[in-house]
């Protein structure tokens, strides 16, 4: 998982930041909590039953590799009143932001006044 | 000098059709280079670009000498780099249209977290922002 790794490994910055980094996984419980493991410093969702990424809107239905429902790849901003500061999402599925690029998003959109 | 002056001479075109074939496969190669040992995920547009720079190259070397060869090497490099358009354009993602605005408060739910522990929109709001990240299986 190259996109959560990165996140893992700069989790320092996010926490200089007051950001945390929250992942939503449409697996099982059990592979989320394997997931959970394998990425402390990330807090994971157990998304299973779809609650979260359908109020999200980002369902891709029977586009994974096995024809499992995943997740439209997007990145979500929000501040510490929970109101929605950005929205990320990448014109191709190759294609994602990197932790340095979501930490400049961070500086530039939820920067403290 | 001489074996040199004559083998070029035997190949006309011969380091036209290598560089073409070389810069065919780069993109590729730099593709994987980028995702796993770099680990950086742009839109690899890049790839088609050099590949089909390689084609016509190819077909350049073809024009100084034609063989059965290099009509083979235009026929698979030219599928090649088909495909290598056809990928990024397959993979390509609508606009999102859900209701999630910039500027507005999220949009209410009720989860879980992988502990178990419920995970709603006013576990939002704290002494912390949130970045949310709705990945794709392997990445």
């Amino acid at each position: 998982m190259v996109e959560l790794g990165q996140l893992e490994a700069h989790h320092d910055k996010f926490a200089k930041r007051h950001s945390r980094v929250v992942a939503v996984s449409l697996d099982g419980l059990e592979d989320s909590k394997k997931m959970q493991e394998d990425f402390p410093h990330l807090t994971v969702v157990a998304d299973h039953e779809h609650k979260l990424v359908d109020a999200v809107a980002v369902l891709h239905p029977g586009a994974g590799e096995h024809g499992e429902d995943v997740a439209v790849p997007t990145t979500i901003l929000v501040d510490k009143y929970g109101v929605v500061r950005a929205l990320f999402r990448p014109t191709n599925v190759a294609s994602r932001l990197s932790a340095s690029e979501v930490l400049a998003t961070v500086d530039k959109k939820l920067a403290a006044p | 000098m001489n074996d040199l002056h004559k083998t070029t001479t035997r190949h006309p075109g011969r380091s036209l059709l290598f560089f073409g074939m070389f810069l065919a496969i780069a993109g590729p190669v730099l593709m994987m280079l980028l995702t796993f040992a770099a680990k950086i995920l742009i839109t690899p547009w890049y790839a088609p670009v050099l590949g089909t720079l390689g084609v016509a190259l190819i077909i350049l070397a073809l024009m100084r000498s034609r063989s059965i060869w290099r009509w083979t090497a235009v026929v698979i490099f030219t599928l090649f780099v088909a495909f290598q358009w056809y990928v990024p354009l397959a993979m390509r993602l609508p606009a999102y249209a859900g209701p999630v605005k910039v500027g507005e408060p999220f949009p209410a739910f009720a989860t879980t977290l992988a502990d178990g522990s419920a995970y709603t929109q006013d576990d939002l709001k704290g002494d912390q922002n949130t970045v949310m990240v709705f990945f794709r299986g392997r990445w």
